[in-house]
């Protein structure tokens, strides 16, 4: 805790205050008894605080930053560097580093001076699949003493860290009119600048130079350009139920948590296969990012589902439809990425299947984090679990009235997913 | 992992003891009261730098402070008196800067934060060592001192009076 008045000014610490109240107090009783020998114990006292506040720099001082994010799998290792600018020591830099709470710490996170450069080193473990938002570290320039700090200039950006099951990376070129009983996408072929070569035609003036087959052109005696087919596998959407349910917010947070970093991943997935892929965001409202690809459109993705937060005024599921339709083309093949726990999220299936997509569900499910919080028998133990799977059991065969279900409780792995998206058949997948 | 000696702070921990155990045998208590007392105070600041909380750790010198204060205040008047207590109050100073918490070197870099209130506890005892003693002398130092406390409010008012502008030159502008 600091009094501060504000970014550029100096900051008292509690410890300056411990100092000018002690001071202040023994010089009043100095007064008061007559006795100047504890004048001289609150001299140092009171000056000290001013001292140290003519060492600080006169404003705040800039350093460099740079970090990075390693380690694959749930690994993950952060190190970066910040480096003050003449006139401030690394010493005098104050890191701090917030973890993300979907990430755990496998030791302390370290912010070590050495030879002028304060070294970050954290070692973390995501435990379930995640997209976790870094924050920059707090960094502040304190004397030695601890009676001043300065704001520090220059840090700044997020890292965002994405942990998904690695199945999804031979997901592969998918062609989605084979992932759902209902008509779907088909395969498409477009004709463009881009892909393998497709045949020849006559050249219009608009044709780049480098279009022309200038071998060809002299054989046939007209100009004629190259044409390229762009084989697409379609396209598709990616929906992310973020309304909270009668779960409570502590496992809706996880698995909203789990079900951004499946998105992410499935969506990397197949942007690397080129399809074009939109996201949907399902709070209140229906937060859109449209069908594109590219990689640029991967971070566009990823910076939407990083601030994806669970809406505690669930939208009606019509509403959710009716957007659908507004920002993406019907017939396009959608995602669902929903826990189905509750009325509402089952609801959402129906309607968008009325609004004329075809559905798949990819349904992060609830049963291991539902634990008794009241002690119970061996026995009534096993019969409450057996209740609980009974339920998730129903509301899955309920949303299998509309669109294949993938239940996905092993949060590890993803492997069910791909597939059951790689291997259609007309069954369940547990 | 900070080392049990770097927690410890030997110069301030040594320092302290040493000022505090002889104001404390010097008190007007009884000396082994008067040492306990001081003892206690250096004890509970050393054990609260081991705590695990960051804001224990913070306020850690308090006790220290509370126990040179009551050894301060029962002390007898005399210039050994007035100078062990100025010299409690720089190595409180001292423990503060070695610092477990942060990097090794604090005393080196804090030498200005040192310096300065020694500078002033070593003019302060030199005059009441060598100027002619009595009330007269009392009252200006004690004025003295209600004028350094109004500043220091000021200066907590106002951090601003710190600041600098930053120096823009005609190419970064550009």
């Amino acid at each position: 805790m600091t009094l501060r008045g504000g970014r550029g000014e100096l900051a008292w610490t509690p410890r300056t205050f411990l100092f000018l109240g002690a001071g202040a107090g023994l010089l009043v009783l100095a007064v008061a008894l007559r006795d100047p020998v504890p004048l001289f114990l609150g001299l140092p006292l009171l000056v000290a605080p001013a001292a140290a506040a003519l060492s600080a720099p006169r404003a705040d001082p800039r350093v460099g930053f740079a970090w990075r994010e390693e380690g694959d799998g749930g690994d993950v290792r952060v190190t970066g560097a910040i480096t003050p600018g003449s006139g401030t020591l690394a010493e005098d830099l104050v890191v701090g580093i917030r973890r993300p709470p979907s990430l755990q710490a496998n030791s302390p996170e370290l912010a070590q001076p050495t030879s002028g450069v304060v070294r970050l080193g954290c070692e973390w473990v995501a435990t379930e699949p995640t997209i976790a938002v870094v924050p920059p570290p707090s960094v502040v320039w304190r004397d030695p003493a601890g009676f001043v700090e300065r704001n520090v200039r220059g840090v700044d950006g997020e890292l965002v860290i994405v942990r998904y099951p690695p199945e999804l990376t031979r997901l592969g070129a998918l062609h989605f009119d084979r992932t759902t009983v209902l008509p779907g996408e088909t395969r498409s072929r477009r004709l463009g600048a881009n892909g393998e070569f497709f045949g020849l035609r006559l050249a219009v003036p608009s044709d780049p130079p480098r279009r022309i087959n200038w071998k060809a052109s002299a054989r046939a005696g007209r100009l004629l350009a190259n044409d390229y087919a762009l084989e697409r596998t379609g396209d598709a959407v990616l929906l992310l139920d973020a309304r909270a349910t009668e779960l409570g917010p502590e496992i809706d947070e996880r698995l909203l948590s789990i079900a951004r970093a499946a998105t992410q991943g499935i969506a990397e997935a197949l942007l690397r296969s080129k399809a074009r892929v939109g996201v949907g965001i399902f709070g209140e409202f229906l937060q859109p990012v449209p069908l594109a690809m590219g990689s640029t459109h991967r971070l566009r993705i990823r910076s939407a589902l990083a601030a994806a937060r669970l809406s505690t005024q669930p939208g009606p599921p019509e509403r959710c439809a009716i957007a659908m339709r507004r920002y993406f083309p019907p017939g396009v093949t959608v995602i669902l990425v929903s826990s189905l726990a509750g009325d509402a999220s089952g609801s959402l299936v129906p309607y968008l299947r009325y609004r004329g997509f075809p559905l798949l569900v990819l349904s992060p499910s609830p049963v291991p984090f539902l634990r008794t919080t009241v002690p119970l028998e061996p026995a009534d133990d096993a019969l409450a679990n057996r209740l609980i799977a009974l339920d998730r059991r129903a509301q899955l065969a309920r949303a299998w009235n509309d669109a294949p279900v993938v239940d996905w409780s092993e949060f590890g792995s993803l492997g069910a997913f791909v597939e059951f998206v790689r291997r259609p058949a007309h069954r369940r997948v547990a | 992992m900070t080392s049990i000696g770097r927690r410890l702070g030997p110069a301030g921990l040594v320092g302290s003891a040493a000022v505090a155990v002889l104001l404390g045998y010097e008190s007007s208590l009884s000396p082994p009261v008067g040492v306990a007392i001081a003892a206690a105070g250096v004890v509970a600041t050393a054990a609260m730098r081991f705590g695990r909380s960051p804001g224990v750790r913070e306020l850690a010198i308090g006790p220290m402070l509370v126990a040179l204060a009551v050894v301060t205040i029962t002390a007898p008047l005399s210039a050994l008196s007035e100078l062990w207590a100025g010299l409690g109050g720089v190595v409180a100073i001292v423990w503060l800067v070695d610092d477990p918490d942060r990097a090794p070197g604090g005393i080196t870099r804090g030498a200005t934060t040192i310096a300065i209130p020694a500078l002033a506890v070593g003019i302060a005892w030199s005059s009441a060592l060598l100027l002619p003693g009595g009330t007269l002398t009392f009252g200006i130092t004690a004025a003295l001192l209600v004028l350094v406390l109004a500043g220091v409010a000021v200066l907590l008012g106002r951090p601003d009076l710190f600041d600098r502008d930053e120096v823009t030159s005609y190419g970064d502008r550009e």
